[in-house]
């Protein structure tokens, strides 16, 4: 008894350096965790915990469906709880997480693109990686895969995987702590989590990313689904009918450069045909593709596609968005938008309808007037050429090369310099009058880039 | 289940103190069962192989005790005796080659008879290679040569005998065990003893290091190099070719000494498959000290029988010939190995035709016969050869090893390693320097075993903080690697 208390003693003690690694990896996720991790993490904190708020939409689906939807467009009681690389797998014990701590939504909007009804490839790398799934939830996945032979989750040693992922152990850890270094991820990562609290889900392609020259558009020949996931498809669907949730499937739109073949029409209203014969309560919408403008790849949209999906949306399904007024939620995810857009002719769309004041000054008169057409409702002041109204006061100072900005609301005023020549600048107030965008731009040829940038850090 | 995997690192603690609660008759039972569920794991269809091993092998040995028993004339005795042994080797073999060989056989058979003009059309059989499956024949059929030749008596219980050729620990990638040394103790377990728990812990952490360490992180390299070989040249080859020797020695050894460490802390002593192989003065040298338990069965069941040294030069040459084409045969179905395997066997002829020649130029010299700068000339001569072999060995086809020797030797700036083209070898700066530590921890344990100081016995005598020094040391190079663990054992394949 002695001798087998001093082995395992020792063996501890040899094997201290490993308990340490995995207790720092067990406490510490935000330190190593690669910078999509708290992004699950975020989603699994808003599933579990109690909030205040009433959720009257959630948004389920992949990456497309992430991109897609912009909860702050949409209303305050929207959110986006779609993940990259989720299928209907994962989406099923998010929603059923999300009843046990919550009341039920009344529409849930869901959509997933091709690959992610063909195979769940992202089971292991995300969501046992980040801890997305409870070991109870994760342990049915892997029951049921290995019951439908769904090769993406039943790996050659599934019950160790899953042991190693749960108990954070270093062999599926290390690559991630090493890339880490000694610097670590959390500020990264932190900030990811805050992205995610302002934009409420909305994650992927957050910022502008113009669609890039050169992608390879996407090609849709048949349209193909797992016997598992469409099993789980259906579950889903269940679940969300036997609480009284509307079910909204939809194709998002496509780039209007990807390759969509009759015989894939064919074949996908074949499937969401007979999803509606067993489910008469579901609608099912496929967006037609518009231009890759609102793209940032082949498949995902950008936040300007993402405004332009959603308006449609929020015009289609009013029932499904109550409130018109924007909430201060709504206001700081709209602002992180603005503040993000580049081009001025961008701006418009975000502008519209909302109670925003855009200001441009152009000394120069390089901006030519009748290109303001197109802006000028939206313009509540055009300094230098035009108008100034809506209580907003303007003055120049004597030499003209400062110009003082106030109005309503605002606590000072803001001091605008001259732009440089041949440049003009470009001033966004939020409804709460404060400076959300603030940049010159130069004219390139039949372009607008920025040349400076006027916001304060 | 791979040693280096977390369903061994559960299954071992649990088959290791079940097997030292359960009462006495029980241990060799439970210890059965498991090393099945070991077999299981990676194809639960092909115990039946094993078990079909087995039983030939047994029921072989106790024919061949009731032959020897029986009052039958000599001559006659001996003709059942034959017999027995050939249904024996002829059932096992048939096996080996159906799983093993019989697409390459086909193959082989399809190009020779198309140089003739002959066209055959080869069908492919689909047959997946059952894993250890040319160790535990081997094991098998050496216990059968071992009755033959009535050096142990035939095991009269089969689970025992059943335990013996499917023992968890060196079941899938040897040493290849011989029944006088593994049976007699299978016989008697022995119940927990702190000292053997002690060493073969700390050996499987070492079998560890060997493989995770080095030999998985040499593997990054090498695949790389070898998976696109005609973009490289020069110092990339020759960096592939030395570190694909550290990897395949490292790979080896390392499931070696974890399999000799699972043993035992069982209380079991597995033999030592390698003795400081590339401290080998000569290629002949070198088989003495490299996977030993192969390369002894060969010289005990082939090489011998062959006739071995007697019978003339020619004959032994012959003889040598032979037993190298078979070892490399039966590394695998390939072209590549039976290259290796006669390159091997055309360097010790080499080697024995030069040892006059050699001994008179050390004489002419006025140079002992262990003197230290030939000693280190041999050394080196016998790496380089051995490397050189490995370069058959690990390349695709023999033409593409003859390419790759080739432009091994294409001259390069020594700049070159300091250049960003050495990133493309799949290896960075901070992983090439834990190589180099490792290698050098490795290069040190090889001098000292050779030197014949137990490292074990040295590591205990020191103090705490030297001995967890090393511990800690081994386990923190562990955890560094663990981002590029998980490489299967090249021997699973043979």
């Amino acid at each position: 008894m002695k001798n087998l208390l001093k082995l395992t003693a020792k063996c501890f003690l040899v094997c201290l350096p490993m308990i340490a690694v995995t207790v720092y990896l067990r406490w510490q996720p935000f330190n190593y965790m690669d910078g999509e991790a708290p992004y699950y993490i975020w989603n699994r904190d808003q599933a579990r915990q109690e909030s205040e708020t009433y959720y009257e939409t959630l948004i389920l689906g992949d990456s497309v469906a992430n991109s897609a939807f912009l909860p702050e467009v949409l209303s305050d009681g929207t959110l986006n709880m779609a993940l990259g690389g989720m299928t209907p797998v994962e989406s099923y014990y998010v929603l059923e997480e999300w009843m046990d701590s919550h009341p039920a939504p009344k529409a849930c909007y869901i959509a997933y693109q091709d690959l992610h009804l063909q195979q769940d490839e992202c089971f292991w790398p995300r969501f046992m990686y980040s801890h997305r799934l409870t070991p109870s939830q994760s342990l049915e996945i892997l029951a049921c895969a290995r019951r439908y032979d769904c090769s993406g989750i039943t790996s050659s040693a599934p019950f160790s995987d899953f042991l190693s992922y749960e108990l954070y152990l270093p062999n599926k850890y290390m690559t991630s702590l090493v890339s880490a270094g000694l610097k670590g991820r959390r500020a990264y990562n932190e900030l990811v989590y805050r992205i995610n609290e302002l934009h409420r889900g909305r994650y992927i392609g957050s910022y502008f990313q113009d669609y890039q020259e050169g992608t390879v558009p996407a090609l849709y020949e048949h349209f193909q689904i797992d016997p598992m996931i469409d099993f789980y498809y259906r579950k889903l669907i269940g679940l969300c009918l036997a609480n009284g949730i509307r079910v909204r499937l939809f194709r998002a739109p496509m780039p209007d450069n990807s390759i969509c073949t009759d015989s894939y029409r064919e074949e996908f209203w074949a499937y969401y045909d007979g999803l509606k014969e067993a489910y008469p309560e579901i609608t099912v919408d496929w967006y037609e593709p518009c231009g890759t403008v609102f793209f940032s790849d082949a498949v995902h949209m950008n936040p300007r596609g993402a405004l332009k999906l959603c308006e449609e949306i929020k015009d289609r399904y009013p029932e499904d968005f109550s409130g018109q007024e924007l909430s201060e939620r709504q206001k700081e995810g709209l602002n992180d938008y603005i503040r993000y857009e580049k081009l001025p002719d961008q701006l418009r769309p975000w502008l519209e309808n909302r109670d925003y004041i855009l200001l441009c000054w152009d000394a120069d008169g390089i901006f030519p007037v009748g290109e303001w057409e197109t802006v000028l409702p939206y313009v509540s002041a055009y300094y230098g050429n035009v108008f100034a109204e809506g209580g907003l006061q303007l003055a120049l100072t004597d030499d003209g090369g400062t110009a003082e900005v106030w109005c309503e609301g605002m606590e000072e005023p803001v001091f605008w310099t001259r732009p440089e020549p041949e440049t003009f600048s470009m001033m966004v107030l939020d409804p709460e009058r404060q400076v959300v965008h603030w940049r010159d731009f130069r004219r390139d040829g039949e372009q607008y880039v920025v040349c400076a940038e006027r916001m304060p850090e | 289940m791979l040693f280096n995997s977390l369903e061994f690192l559960i299954f071992f603690p649990i088959a290791a103190i079940v097997f030292f609660v359960v009462p006495k008759r029980w241990k060799n039972l439970w210890l059965l069962a498991a090393s099945y569920y070991f077999y299981m794991c990676w194809n639960a269809r092909y115990a039946l192989l094993l078990l079909f091993s087995t039983v030939v092998t047994y029921l072989s040995g106790l024919f061949l005790d009731r032959v020897r028993e029986s009052g039958m004339p000599e001559r006659r005795k001996k003709n059942w005796k034959k017999a027995v042994v050939a249904v024996s080797f002829f059932l096992n073999l048939f096996i080996l080659f159906y799983f093993k060989y019989i697409n390459f056989a086909l193959e082989t058979l399809g190009q020779l008879l198309s140089i003739i003009h002959i066209k055959l059309r080869v069908p492919f059989f689909d047959v997946l290679l059952p894993v250890g499956i040319s160790f535990y024949t081997f094991q098998a059929l050496g216990y059968t040569m071992d009755v033959y030749r009535e050096k142990v008596p035939a095991e009269r219980n089969f689970l025992q005998y059943a335990l013996f050729v499917s023992f968890f620990p060196q079941l899938v990638a040897g040493p290849i065990e011989r029944s006088d040394h593994l049976l007699g103790q299978l016989r008697e377990p022995k119940p927990f003893n702190y000292e053997s728990v002690r060493t073969g812990l700390l050996l499987m952490l070492w079998g560890l290091f060997l493989k995770v360490v080095i030999s998985d992180r040499c593997a990054v390299l090498v695949n790389t190099v070898y998976g696109d070989y005609q973009s490289f040249q020069g110092y990339a080859l020759i960096l592939a070719n030395l570190l694909f020797g550290v990897q395949i020695y490292c790979d080896f050894m390392g499931y070696s000494v974890v399999a000799k460490g699972a043993a035992c802390v069982m209380g079991y002593e597995l033999m030592d498959n390698f003795s400081q192989p590339y401290l080998a003065a000569s290629v002949r040298d070198f088989w003495r000290r490299w996977h030993i338990s192969l390369s002894s069965w060969l010289r005990d069941y082939l090489y011998i029988p062959l006739g071995g040294s007697r019978g003339g030069r020619l004959k032994k040459y012959r003889n040598l010939l032979i037993t190298f084409l078979v070892s490399g045969l039966w590394h695998g179905a390939k072209l590549t190995f039976l290259f290796w395997g006669g390159l091997h066997g055309v360097f010790q002829i080499a080697e024995d035709f030069a040892a006059p020649f050699w001994a008179k130029l050390r004489r002419l010299l006025r140079m002992r016969d262990g003197n230290a700068f030939c000693r280190v000339l041999g050394t080196l001569k016998t790496f380089i050869l051995v490397e050189v072999g490995w370069v058959f060995f690990r390349a695709e086809s023999v033409s593409s090893a003859l390419w790759i020797l080739r432009n091994s030797f294409v001259l390069q700036d020594f700049t070159w390693f300091l250049s960003t083209d050495r990133l493309r070898l799949g290896l960075n700066g901070t992983n090439l320097l834990i190589l180099f530590l490792a290698v050098c921890v490795l290069a040190v344990t090889e001098i000292m075993k050779e030197r014949k100081i137990q490292l074990l016995k040295w590591l205990s005598s020191r103090n705490f903080l030297i001995r967890y020094g090393v511990y800690w040391g081994a386990m923190l190079f562990l955890l560094a690697s663990m981002n590029i663990m998980g490489q299967e054992f090249i021997y699973f394949q043979f």
